[in-house]
């Protein structure tokens, strides 16, 4: 009956879903009915459903396919990180390859005999006193306003550059080192460039380490230069 | 009258999600019918299952489901407790599957030993009825299947089942009227006998 069929589809208002009620708890025969016809839509429901499931399984399939796509992006993530990785232990190899050599060869200059001469050159022998201390920070700060005031003073800018490398500051002790080392005459020629290739080391400089080792005499210096050499 | 939008499973309510299945709605079943599958295949192949089974399982579990639904036996907060409810029927039918399998060998004398509560003798009587019904449904031609589909499963008007079928309004009504018919006749074709 269509009203039956109004009624299970919830197709009727409340004036007649009232009605319904009242009729079927007055008929029973109506009641029978009704539970009858909701017993067929029920299967005929449960039938269609049935015969859709498989037509959603083979969308499950088709997105399960494409989810397998992922080891792809995967893969590529992977090897991507696999490149970053060696790029970056092939660096920090090079770099503890030539840090080793620094580390093995590196020893602060022992300094000058601090008999105090003159007074002027008081704050350099009390700089010198501190240096030998290892109170690299306390030496420096006694020796810069000496080498700004007599900026051609080789002594001044050598120690300085020793003072610093000492200290761990390479880049401000290549900076004095190399400005000791451009002058043409200098009582600390050879261990300017020791310590200048040295420091340069330490910055993975190999190449200018190479460069500024090349003429030296001093036999430390030659053999630095042939262990820098062996590093290729 | 089923509608065909765009919906967000997790932006509806466990209410809405709940009345859209009972409505049948193709949307609302198909995404979660593609969204739970995973987490039973996986299930049931952890537990001696291969795809076929748990396809099998699956599918049961959805229809149960549905069919809890219909029949008001499931209420829900919010989209993820119906996908739970799926899960939990899955593997509870899996376990059932796997005990029952070990029980028939290791005892013969397998018969139902459920007491006769008049409930569950009730249940087996509907249960008895959808079988047949179902069976009937099968029977039946591709176009009656076809109409009543569309009439009651997608719950569309007549003047859309004219269009779809081509015929027109008129016959629409006939021919569903006619598959009612013939859908009773069948059931009553069939013996009652005891399903396993």
């Amino acid at each position: 009956m269509e009203l039956i069929d109004r009624y299970l589809l919830d197709q009727l208002d409340q004036n007649e879903l009232n009605q319904f009620y009242e009729r079927m708890e007055q008929n029973s025969d109506f009641r029978k009915l009704v539970m009858e016809q909701k017993q067929e839509m029920l299967a005929v429901e449960e039938y269609s459903l049935k015969g859709s499931m498989d037509s959603f399984h083979e969308e499950v399939l088709h997105d399960k396919t494409s989810k397998r796509g992922n080891p792809k992006w995967w893969a590529i993530a992977a090897s991507i990180l696999i490149l970053i990785g060696i790029s970056l232990w092939t660096i920090f190899n090079s770099n503890t390859s030539a840090e080793k050599i620094f580390a093995n060869n590196f020893r602060p200059d022992p300094g000058l005999p601090t008999t105090m001469g003159e007074t002027r050159d008081y704050e350099f022998y009390s700089g010198m006193v501190s240096y030998k201390q290892k109170k690299y920070t306390e030496a420096i700060s006694l020796w810069k306003p000496l080498h700004i005031a007599n900026p051609k003073n080789d002594t001044f800018t050598y120690f300085l550059g020793v003072a610093h490398l000492a200290d761990g500051n390479t880049r401000q002790a290549a900076e004095y080192l190399q400005l000791s080392k451009d002058r043409e005459e200098s009582a600390f020629k050879e261990e300017t460039s020791y310590y200048l290739a040295l420091a340069y080391l330490k910055q993975n400089k190999v190449k200018e380490a190479k460069e500024v080792l090349k003429n030296s005499s001093n036999p430390a210096n030659i053999k630095l230069l042939e262990e820098i050499e062996s590093l290729k | 009258m089923q509608k065909n939008t765009n919906y967000k499973l997790k932006d509806l309510s466990g209410s809405e999600i709940v009345s859209l299945i009972k409505m049948n709605d193709g949307q609302i079943l198909k995404r979660l019918y593609i969204s739970n599958f995973r987490k039973v295949k996986k299930y049931v192949l952890k537990n001696n299952g291969d795809d076929a089974a748990a396809k099998d399982v699956y599918q049961e579990a959805f229809v149960a489901m549905w069919r809890n639904i219909k029949n008001d036996k499931f209420s829900s907060e919010d989209s993820s407790s119906v996908n739970g409810y799926i899960y939990r029927i899955a593997k509870n039918k899996w376990l059932d599957h796997l005990r029952s399998a070990r029980y028939k060998r290791t005892s013969p004398l397998d018969n139902g030993l459920e007491a006769d509560a008049p409930e569950i003798l009730e249940t087996e009587e509907k249960n008895k009825k959808l079988k047949i019904l179902l069976e009937s449904m099968d029977k039946m031609g591709e176009r009656c299947q076809n109409i009543l589909k569309l009439f009651y499963y997608e719950r569309r008007s007549f003047r859309e089942i004219a269009e779809i079928t081509g015929l027109d309004e008129a016959s629409a009504r006939n021919a569903k009227y006619r598959c009612q018919k013939q859908l009773k006749k069948i059931t009553e074709e069939i013996p009652i006998h005891d399903n396993i």
